[in-house]
């Protein structure tokens, strides 16, 4: 192995992330780079539930409540790890007559 | 889908809603059911919520624990439901802010903060369709009280 595939293969593992989303009650999982945006994960989130329509009222939530916001931010710099779990869900949920 | 509603959740939804809205306040309700058997309704869900006269808003905190024990149980909401002061209608808050946004989701909307008689008469049915919109539905199509 050149010493270049030996780096690859050592620090693959490393730089993705196995993230679970849950929408609806369905837990389905995503592998991504660490190195991506919030923004990336978000779009393949709502693609992989069915490209869910008003996707621009969706957000990804931590499961200790915090709203992944900054869309343009890696999920490396929001402190996102290999193994959790985020929630897919609606920013805001209201309705009434006006 | 058409979905199975037990008379007695239909009876505890507008039992909920009297008494969360006392004829002055709107209020949400969620008809959930296990993914294993989606058409049949098994639970009716109330939100933690701030409402008025003319509208609610969910708890952010709870949406986000109720969406894990979605996942722990391994439900999912299949009809939102709401009450508006005098009409039903769906209104373009209604539009843009559901709880889920995917295709075939239900929102039911009850007149006259549920006060009227146990029933789907006046109520608005609206269903998300393939392309993303609402559309009226009749409640009669997509629900079945059992």
């Amino acid at each position: 192995m050149s010493a270049i595939a030996e780096e690859v293969t050592r620090r693959e593992p490393m730089h993705v992330l196995h993230i679970t989303i849950l929408y609806n009650g369905i837990p389905k999982k995503i592998d991504i780079d660490r190195e991506a945006t919030v923004k990336t994960l978000l779009d393949r989130a709502i693609a992989l539930f069915g490209n869910l329509p008003q996707p621009h009222t969706l957000a990804l939530w931590t499961e200790k409540g915090a709203e992944l916001a900054n869309e343009q931010e890696t999920l490396k710099a929001a402190h996102v790890k290999d193994g959790d779990s985020l929630i897919l869900r609606p920013s805001a949920v209201k309705g009434g007559k006006a | 889908m058409r979905y199975r509603i037990p008379a007695a959740l239909l009876a505890e939804t507008f039992d909920v809603f009297r008494q969360c809205g006392g004829g002055q306040r709107e209020c949400q309700l969620l008809w959930t059911s296990p993914w294993s058997e989606p058409e049949g309704i098994k639970a009716v869900v109330h939100p933690q919520h701030r409402a008025h006269a003319g509208g609610f808003e969910l708890a952010s905190d709870w949406v986000n624990r109720f969406w894990r024990d979605l996942a722990r149980t391994g439900s999912g909401i299949r009809v939102q439901i709401h009450t508006h002061p005098h009409h039903a209608f769906h209104s373009s808050i209604d539009d843009a802010f559901p709880i889920i946004h995917s295709v075939g989701f239900l929102s039911l909307v009850i007149p006259d903060f549920a006060l009227g008689r146990i029933g789907f008469d006046r109520a608005y049915l609206a269903e998300i369709g393939p392309d993303g919109q609402w559309r009226e539905v009749t409640p009669e199509s997509r629900l079945e009280i059992i």
